[in-house]
């Protein structure tokens, strides 16, 4: 089993005006590549904080988080800002898509960031990952003129199209109604499934985490348990 | 029903400081405006106010008496134009209220021989007590001593005296054209040299007691001109009509009384510079208003839910609009104070200072000292920081048209 | 591999695409941006159209009418010539101008005598500058006299008389044909008189020529002067596009061992160029206030982007994006913002100097018959210019994108998980 992630007594405090503020406290965890990992618990629990970690986005106050072969602890801003462009996707609550992009645009920029240069190269890596995720017909409309699902997938499919090591999802359902949420949690499995991209996503929602193979339940900044399962599945 | 209170200015203040760098910005636009436009007239007051004090103490005065027809003929300064029975005329002018002085002087073109060589100066024959203040030929002493009235004694512009060849002590002899345009002559002492900073006058300046300049042009008791100066110089202009009234009977052939406000060159040169400066006053503060627009309509936009709150809790339309209005007002007030500090500032350090135009005011023949002092006035603050202020409300009237157009449910629901 | 291709970074086009598009998303906001920059930029493009316009104007009048590009002295003249002396003049006229006329860039040369002298129509008298020309072939080829003729003629070869500035004949007002008596002393310090018909009169607008110079033929001016073949000056007009420093050197190098002063006009006129330069100066001090107003503009709306879109930065860097890519966009938004309204600003300003290019301003109207300073004729006209014109304009660019440095700084050295959690 090759290990995509690992987080070490990882600690984070944020210091707000005097006051600390211990938004994970000690969490060890081995995400498995392949993983289609749920990170479960309440508002305020530390999800958050923890896929910032686990997406080098920001790094531990004390433990260690190694991504693949590496650990983001010393890292400049502009190294780990490499690092997140080759090795990880990110799918947001909010789904920031660049409003100004169409959509072929937006799932396109990723690519562009790695430098592939080849234009042709790139429209069929997009197009490929549209038909994908079901967007075919909306290459060309731009974000706002799309419904949240449909965001969330352009979403989706910008996080996929470098081939990221790991794609990590922050209450990627958060902001849709729960029969859209069933279809963007179909399709990251699916994705999971079909490329073996290893999938962390945070939830707060009973029924989104059943999709999970693996649910690490925080509290308070802690692991509060950490149980595999089947994975609920609606094969259509 | 109860008054309402709406803490209106509080609340702004309030508001202005949630993007403080934002307002700060914002601020420093209306700054630079206040700040360019409390300068500005302290410069422009500054070279004018020196250049027409320097016009008038030399040459003009705040209104000059001359023969009728002389202007048209000044540059020959014909002393066959000339004002007999000068004292008459001199009590006559004093006579009224508000005039500081007057004094009579003659001014010739005379030609001086020196020690090797002769050439052309300008003779200006002086009531020498009474200019201390004007001409002040005192003060331009840079070596021996003013002539005495009644002696034949010269003061000598020093750079004349260097290319006269002469210095303190020597005898020159002056050549002129007298009043009934015969030649006169008179062989003067050369009692000291004047300096007064402007190469022209020292050029082609002597300065002898009025009596001795009289007799030289064979003017006795009269002179060519006489300056009226006043308390009040912008009362001038009244004043050179009642003395052209006055005194036009008591010379035969008629005088001619002109305030230094008068001067063509003046006049255009002030009408210009006024021009000049309403048209960067305007662009200016237009430019300060559309970057508080700019700034303003953001805030209003980011606050549409807040505006709808408000609305829903029984803010009315007026209010809102009174309280973006007081947000300008809190942005036009910083920048009016801060611009008015700054440009006062940098006015007054200048007027320590002063700015050198030496090199260049060489090229244009005006009585310039070379230094040029802006002239600070608290007038020129207040109008700037009150200008600056109300384009500021001005600039905050359409984002609180903006912000009044939204309706609650509007509003609240984006 | 090429910039395009370098990770971590966007490329330039892709950068142009995304800040442009945000321009567009906030076009209210973009348009006053660019009406803020497009006065400054009006302004700018206007004074120094006008700037150069008047100056090249008044290098032309100087050196049509009074300097020419430059002028030979006897070694002494130069330092004295504000007395106009006749000390120090030059002899062996024809053999210095023949070897002045070897030198590669000279056009041609003319000898002239200048004298003080007065002049009186019997009841007043002033002072002035005479000015002895040669008339039979050299002056006009050096100074354009005949084109300042407003009325009467140029003077024929041989003919007595003399050509008056106009100043001169409304101060003593005369017209062709009347008569004036020139009063001069020779170099041995006799007077002499000599009455001479006013043949034409000479408008030039610079003010030394008109009210204070009167021009007779070489021969008058040394019958009056008691001169033999002698001139006090040897003016020196160069070629069309000829080096004028290169061909100033040159003429230097050829007369300086043989005792003779060479002058050119910037020289001569050292105080008028302390003026010009003064009055850009003052004119610089002047715009950069309204530069100043534009820059605060445009770091102001850059500011409200970035903060607008903090999330979005967020986001960017979150892909992978470097802060370097992050200040580049809004370096190009701020720019693109400039560069916009510096378009607008450009082209207003190129109909209106267009517009003073071909019909000018009234100077007259404006000042009266008041020395300016500059010395122009009745109506200055502005440089039509289109590189100075372009230049500006990418100018503004460059200076809008320096405005857009601190608010993109500022957006970049956000951490983007703060960013991201931005409301
Ligand atoms: N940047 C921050 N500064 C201060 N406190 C923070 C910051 N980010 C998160 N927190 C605090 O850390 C705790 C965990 O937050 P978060 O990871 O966002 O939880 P979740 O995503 O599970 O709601 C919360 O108490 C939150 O207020
Ligand atoms: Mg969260």
């Amino acid at each position: 089993m090759t290990v995509a992630a690992k987080l070490e007594e990882v600690r984070k405090i944020y210091r707000t005006g005097g006051v600390e503020v211990h938004a994970v406290r000690g969490v060890s965890l081995e995400i498995e590549s392949g993983a289609f990992l749920s990170i479960a618990g309440p508002s305020g629990s530390g999800k958050t904080t923890l896929l910032n970690l686990l997406g080098a986005l920001d790094t531990p106050s004390a433990g260690t988080v190694r991504i693949g072969d590496r650990t983001t602890q010393g890292l400049s801003a502009r190294t780990l800002a490499d690092f997140r462009n080759t090795h990880l996707g990110f799918v947001f609550q909010t789904f920031n898509l660049i409003p100004v992009l169409t959509v072929r645009e937006n799932v396109e920029f990723p690519l562009q960031l790695q430098g592939v240069a080849e234009r042709g190269e790139r429209r069929r890596r997009v197009d490929e990952l549209l038909g994908e995720v079901g967007l075919h017909g909306l290459a060309e409309r731009r974000p706002g003129e799309l419904s949240g699902g449909q965001q969330q997938r352009v979403a989706i499919a910008r996080a996929l199209v470098k081939n990221p090591t790991l794609v990590l999802a922050d209450e990627p359902t958060a902001n849709i109604d729960s029969e859209t949420a069933l279809e963007i949690m179909r399709l990251m499995q699916q994705m999971n499934e079909r490329r073996g991209t290893t999938f962390v996503f945070s939830t707060h929602d009973p029924l989104v985490m059943r999709h999970a193979t693996r649910l690490v339940r925080l509290l308070d900044g802690q692991v509060a348990s950490d149980e595999r399962q089947g994975g609920l599945r609606h094969d259509t | 029903m109860p008054r309402r209170r709406i803490p209106l200015l509080r609340l702004a203040w309030r508001n202005t400081r949630r993007h403080m760098r934002r307002t700060l910005l914002t601020v420093t636009a209306v700054t630079v405006a206040v700040a360019a436009l409390t300068y500005g007239p302290a410069h422009v007051t500054g070279i004018l106010g020196d250049f027409l004090d320097s016009y008038a103490r030399t040459e003009s005065g705040h209104v000059r008496i001359r023969r009728d027809g002389y202007t048209a003929r000044e540059r020959f300064m014909p002393v066959y134009l000339n004002l007999p029975r000068v004292d008459e005329l001199v009590a006559a002018a004093r006579a009224h209220a508000g005039v500081e002085e007057v004094l009579p002087r003659i001014k010739a073109p005379v030609l001086v021989d020196g020690a090797g060589s002769n050439r052309g100066g300008l003779l200006l024959g002086l009531d020498l007590e009474r200019e201390t203040g004007y001409l002040d030929p005192a003060a331009m002493v840079a070596e021996g001593r003013l002539p005495d009235p009644g002696s034949a004694e010269i003061l000598v512009g020093r750079l004349f005296a260097e290319k006269l060849q002469v210095s303190v002590g020597d005898t020159v002899v002056l050549l002129a054209q007298t009043a009934y345009r015969s030649l006169g002559g008179l062989s003067a002492v050369v009692t000291g040299l004047a300096a007064s900073g402007m190469a022209q006058f020292d050029n082609t300046i002597l300065i002898a007691p009025l009596d001795q300049a009289q007799e030289l042009v064979d003017l006795l008791g009269g002179s060519t001109e006489i300056l009226v100066f006043m308390d009040d110089p912008e009362a001038a202009r009244a004043l050179a009509r009642v003395l052209q009234e006055e005194l036009d009977p008591l010379v035969p052939g008629g005088v001619e009384a002109r305030s230094w406000k008068d001067e063509g060159m003046l006049a255009s040169m002030m009408q210009v510079a006024e021009a000049a400066f309403g048209v960067i006053l305007f662009i200016m503060l237009l430019m300060a208003a559309l970057i508080i627009v700019n700034t303003m309509l953001m805030s209003v936009m980011e606050r549409t839910q807040e505006f709808g709150m408000q609305a829903a809790l029984g803010m009315r339309r007026g209010d809102i609009v009174a309280l973006v209005l007081a947000e300008g007002l809190v942005i036009g007030m910083m920048g009016a104070v801060a611009g008015g500090v700054l440009g006062s500032g940098f006015a007054l350090w200048l007027e320590r200072t002063g700015i050198d135009i030496q090199s260049a005011a060489k090229a244009i023949d005006l009585p310039f000292q070379g230094v040029m002092y802006p002239d600070w006035q608290l007038r020129f603050v207040i109008a700037a920081a009150a200008l600056g202020m109300v384009t500021a409300v001005i600039a905050a009237l359409y984002p609180a048209w903006r912000a009044a157009r939204l309706t609650p449910a509007e509003a609240l629901r984006t | 591999m090429t910039p395009e291709t370098l990770p971590g970074r966007l490329g330039w086009l892709a950068t142009l695409r995304l800040a442009w598009r945000n321009l567009r998303r906030n076009k209210r906001r973009t348009w006053i941006t660019a009406v803020t920059v497009s006065l400054a930029v009006l302004l700018l493009q206007l004074s120094i159209a006008v700037m150069i316009g008047v100056e090249r104007q008044s290098y032309d009048n100087l050196i049509n009418y009074q300097t020419a590009h430059a002028k030979l002295y006897a070694a002494g003249y130069f330092e004295n010539r504000e007395e106009l002396p006749l000390d120090y003049t030059l002899t062996d006229l024809e053999a210095l101008q023949a070897s002045v006329q070897q030198v590669s860039g000279v056009a041609a040369t003319t000898p002239r005598l200048a004298f003080q002298a007065s002049l009186s129509d019997g009841v007043d008298q002033v002072a002035c500058f005479g000015t002895g020309i040669q008339l039979a072939g050299s002056d006009t080829e050096v100074f354009r006299i005949p084109q300042a003729i407003v009325a009467g003629e140029y003077l024929r070869p041989g003919e007595e008389g003399m050509l008056l500035g106009s100043g001169l004949a409304e101060l003593f007002d005369a017209e062709v044909g009347d008569w004036l008596t020139v009063l001069t002393k020779t170099r041995d310090g006799a007077y002499e008189a000599l009455d001479l018909p006013i043949v034409g009169i000479v408008g030039t607008g610079n003010p030394v020529i008109d009210r204070n110079t009167f021009l007779v033929s070489l021969e008058t001016a040394r019958y009056m002067l008691d001169l033999q073949e002698e001139a006090t000056e040897v003016a020196v007009r160069f070629s069309l596009g000829a080096r004028e420093m290169a061909t100033l050197r040159a003429l230097v190098e050829r007369v300086e061992q043989l005792g003779y002063e060479v002058k050119g006009w910037r020289e001569a006129e050292a105080d008028f160029l302390a003026f010009a330069a003064m009055k850009r100066l003052g004119s610089v001090a002047m715009l950069s206030i309204f530069v100043v107003l534009a820059l605060v503009g445009v770091t102001n709306t850059v500011l409200m982007a970035a903060f607008e879109r903090t999330r979005e930065v967020g986001m960017l860097m979150a892909m992978g994006l470097r802060g370097g890519g992050v200040r580049k966009l809004f370096l190009t938004e701020g720019a693109l913002a400039g560069l916009l309204g510096g378009a607008v600003g450009s082209l207003l300003a190129l109909v209106l100097i267009a517009y003073l290019a071909s019909v000018g301003i009234n100077i007259t109207a404006l000042y009266g018959e008041m020395d300016i300073g500059y010395p122009v004729k009745d109506r200055m006209y502005a440089a039509l210019e289109p590189l100075t014109l372009v230049v500006v304009w990418l100018a503004t660019g460059l200076a809008a994108a320096a405005a857009s440095l601190y608010p993109a700084a500022r957006a970049s050295r956000r951490p983007p998980v703060e960013a991201l959690r931005h409301a």
